[in-house]
């Protein structure tokens, strides 16, 4: 898992919790990059499993909501520090549409590492965005909490629909998103 | 203490995580220079590999230049794309830069639309292509097609090569001129031949041969025999002689587009009829049957009757010819929208790599230097040809040994609905034809007192034609040429006129329009006889009937009885039928054929009216109550010696056929 997707989750804690929450989840963690993270590195998935684990369990937080809100966060500050991603998009659909074919390949330049889900599209029906999102890891929430950060960016009136129809060990999420008459 | 430990422990972290940060920026920082020399690298490649392209650019254009044919290339759309030095000179355009001009614009001919029925890169269309200075090209046409992904080419356009062939179409011009003239030539005297040897025969058996006495003396009888015999082969030879040189005509006029093509609505049914009676004779020499199976309600198709007519008779002599025993069967059978017409025989086959040969010219299959039958090669490359000018196409399939089929397709006209007149047109000829067999003398006494102005400049073939002509009982007056022939014909006023073409002081084309727009000599039936096929010239001066050289004596004569019955073109005809509709079905059709007068008559009236009309024909239906009783007993009637009588029978395949039931 990218760098970024750590140093920001850290930085959300600070920001909504404190600098000691920090310490203790990773305190509380056994992580092999003591975590120390950098925007540049590349980490275990395993270890933000742990870090969100503890943080839920230190602030009696569901899990689920928590890594909901840190994918509304993320999304936020990839607008920011990737803002030529959003360039000439105007709409959620575009931009969730442009992921696989577009955002992710660039990624893969820039980092021939990173290990990537995958989504299919389905526009078959007018208004309506079906996401099918495959990974190896168990992130349907972040995904979720991302959809929401973007549906939130466009400032559009979108209802998101979630179905769990993964086969362990792959994680499989069918997100439906009906785009709702103004 | 316990904040001391933790500060502790975040800048443990903080360094760990810069000293990693370093780390990672190090790495990228060596794969940047890396990647630095790579790019420097491939720029060095890049300008190398331009300098080489750009060199062997030179080389290509170099030779495109220097081409002695035309280079043009085309996109899809039929903009120019590139055009070499030689096109240029060749379009009187030096200089001019045509790069992404039309080519429509550009070119007289519109080689997009050639361009276009070529659909895959083996196959190219050849259009001529006009030149600067009334100079002719030949333009072959391919598509640029390039392997996209799947399986669909990419449609680059079209690369057009253009060869000045302004020279040699003027030497094959002037072969097939060549070709035609000694053809011609040949003709001439082998008309004299044919004709005077045949007079021969005629003047041996009837006058020579009876009068020698032979009974006492073997020399003799065995002379009679062998100069029978001797004159037989002279015929048969020069038969053989007018045979090749009117294949060889045929082609040398085909290749040239010099061929008049008379396209007309016809039967396929017709031909067929025509030409299985024509190659009778060739089954009833061997022990070999001949079949047709003909699909019922063929609609017409558009094409020249007597090419496709010797399109048949090639298939089916050959077949004939090729077979010692067995069948030999023709199937006509509709398939979709055109018709297909196969000839399959029992005999010896085509061994399959002899097959592609056979429609090549002067190329027969087998072995050249065993006894083979005879014929000119020229058959199968004649009848494909034709076949191909009729839009159709022409194969061959075979096995040695088993037997072989030749099958042809050509277009049928689908929207036009099976035309009935077919019947009614060959009525006139029917009535000609029937009178004609009817009785001989008849025929000869139709003919004493009537003069014939027999016109050609070379004497042998006026001499020809008057002893033929005097034989059967006709005057002969003759002309030299055109001028000479309307001076005879205002003083002689003869019933017809048998004219050539090509003449001194003036030709028989103008000799006839003079002829046929003068008041006093208008009305006198003219036929042409002549070695120069241009009917359609004829028929449009207002000939009477056109035959070429040289002629069978009995088709001669025939024209000319069928000419001079003919005075008065309308018949009288009297149809005698129980069923009003059907009378007057065939009333209509009778009366379209022609000025046919027609009348009718129920069987109880029939006697009264045939007595008191005494037409040309009556027509009887079958249906009628004893019918043929009738037709005995009108036949036997004195007054009607003259008239001719056909049984109509009912018959599934033609709306009405003609069955002539023959007097004695």
């Amino acid at each position: 898992m990218k760098g970024v997707v750590f140093t920001e989750f850290l930085e959300m804690v600070e920001e909504s919790f404190s600098e000691d929450m920090v310490d203790d989840i990773i305190d509380a963690s056994d992580l092999e990059s003591g975590g120390a993270y950098t925007t540049l590195g590349t980490y275990d998935h395993d270890e933000m499993v742990q870090l969100v684990t503890h943080l839920g369990r230190l602030t009696g937080v569901e899990v689920s909501s928590l890594i909901h809100t840190f994918g509304q966060h993320l999304f936020r500050r990839f607008s920011q520090i990737y803002p030529h991603f959003f360039e000439g998009v105007d709409t959620a659909f575009e931009f969730l549409g442009n992921l696989e074919d577009y955002i992710h390949v660039e990624v893969r330049k820039l980092y021939p590492d990173a290990e990537l889900p995958s989504f299919e599209y389905d526009t078959s029906v007018d208004d309506q965005l079906t996401m099918t999102y495959r990974s190896k890891r168990p992130f349907g929430d972040l995904a979720e909490g991302l959809i929401a950060g973007c549906v939130e960016h466009f400032d559009e009136a979108i209802s998101v629909q979630r179905e769990n129809i993964s086969e362990p060990p792959e994680t499989c999420v069918k997100f439906v998103l009906v785009r709702e008459a103004a | 203490m316990e904040d001391l430990e933790r500060l502790k422990r975040r800048l443990e972290r903080a360094k760990s995580a810069r000293k990693s940060a370093e780390s990672i920026a190090e790495q990228k920082t060596r794969q940047l220079y890396q990647a630095n020399q790579n790019l420097t690298q491939l720029a060095d490649d890049l300008e190398h590999g331009k300098a080489a392209l750009q060199e062997t650019l030179g080389y290509l254009t170099a030779i495109l230049d220097n081409m002695a044919d035309g280079l043009l290339v085309l996109d899809p759309n039929g903009r120019i794309k590139m055009v070499n030095t030689a096109l240029l000179q060749m379009l009187g355009r030096e200089g001019e830069d045509l790069v992404n001009r039309m080519s429509a614009e550009v070119l007289e001919s519109d080689l997009l639309e050639s361009a276009r029925r070529v659909t895959s890169s083996e196959y190219n269309v050849q259009v001529e292509l006009p030149l600067a200075d009334d100079r002719v090209g030949m333009a072959a046409v391919s598509p640029i097609l390039s392997e996209g992904s799947g399986e669909a080419n990419v449609d680059l356009g079209f690369v057009i090569l253009v060869r000045d062939i302004t020279v040699a179409k003027e030497i094959d011009r002037m072969k097939t001129d060549f070709i035609s003239n000694v053809s011609h030539e040949l003709r001439t005297p082998l008309t004299s031949i044919l004709g005077f040897t045949k007079i021969i025969r005629r003047k041996f058996d009837k006058a020579l041969a009876p009068n020698i006495n032979t009974d006492d003396n073997p020399k003799a009888a065995k002379a009679v025999k062998q100069v029978r015999g001797n004159i037989d082969i002279i015929i048969e030879e020069g038969e053989r002689l007018t045979n090749l040189i009117n294949d060889v005509l045929d082609v040398a006029k085909m290749e040239a587009g010099q061929l008049n093509w008379n396209m007309e609505s016809l039967q396929i049914v017709d031909l067929i009829d025509r030409v299985a009676a024509s190659t009778s004779s060739l089954f009833m020499e061997r022990d070999v049957e001949f079949r047709t199976e003909v699909e019922s309600n063929l609609p017409a198709l558009t094409g020249d009757k007597d090419r496709l007519i010797q399109v048949l008779i090639n298939l089916i002599s050959n077949a004939a010819k090729f077979t010692e025993k067995g069948t030999v069967t023709c199937r006509v059978r509709r398939d979709g929208g055109q018709v297909v017409v196969s000839v399959t025989d029992t005999g010896m086959g085509i061994a399959t790599d002899e097959l592609d040969k056979v429609f090549e010219k002067f190329k027969q299959a087998g072995d050249t230097l065993t006894d083979k039958p005879k014929g000119t090669g020229l058959g199968l490359p004649i009848s494909k040809q034709i076949v191909e000018h009729h839009g159709g196409v022409i194969w061959a399939e075979s096995r040695l040994g088993e037997g072989s089929t030749f099958s042809f397709r050509l277009p049928l006209d689908v929207e036009k609905p099976a035309s009935p007149m077919t019947t009614s047109i060959e009525l006139q000829k029917l009535l000609h034809q029937f009178r004609g067999q009817e009785n001989e003398g008849e025929a000869k006494l139709d003919a004493l007192g009537k003069t014939v102005l027999v016109v050609d400049d070379e004497p042998n073939i006026r001499e020809y034609l008057r002893q033929e002509l005097e034989t059967a009982g006709y005057h002969v007056e003759e002309a030299e040429n055109g001028l000479n022939a309307i001076e005879k014909a205002k003083e002689h006023r003869p019933h017809l006129i048998i004219l050539d073409v090509m003449m001194p002081t003036m030709n028989g084309f103008d000799a006839a329009a003079v002829l046929k727009n003068d008041p006093s000599t208008m009305d006198i039936p003219i036929m042409i006889h002549s070695i120069v096929e241009d009917r359609e010239r004829g028929y449009l001066i207002g000939i009477d009937r056109y035959l070429t050289k040289p002629i069978e004596t009995s088709v001669l004569l025939q024209e000319v009885n069928n000419l001079l019955v003919q005075e008065g073109v309308g018949k009288t005809i009297l149809v005698v039928d129980e069923d009003q509709q059907a009378t007057q079905k065939l009333t209509q059709l009778l009366e379209g054929a022609g000025d046919n007068k027609v009348e009718v008559a129920r069987r109880d009236t029939c006697l009264e009216k045939a007595l008191s009309l005494r037409p040309d024909m009556i027509i009887v239906d079958v249906s009628v109550p004893d019918s043929q009783e009738l037709l005995q007993s009108l036949r036997s009637e004195k007054a009607l010696a003259h008239t001719a009588f056909l049984l109509l029978a009912a018959n599934q395949d033609t709306p009405i056929s003609l069955e002539s039931t023959s007097s004695g």
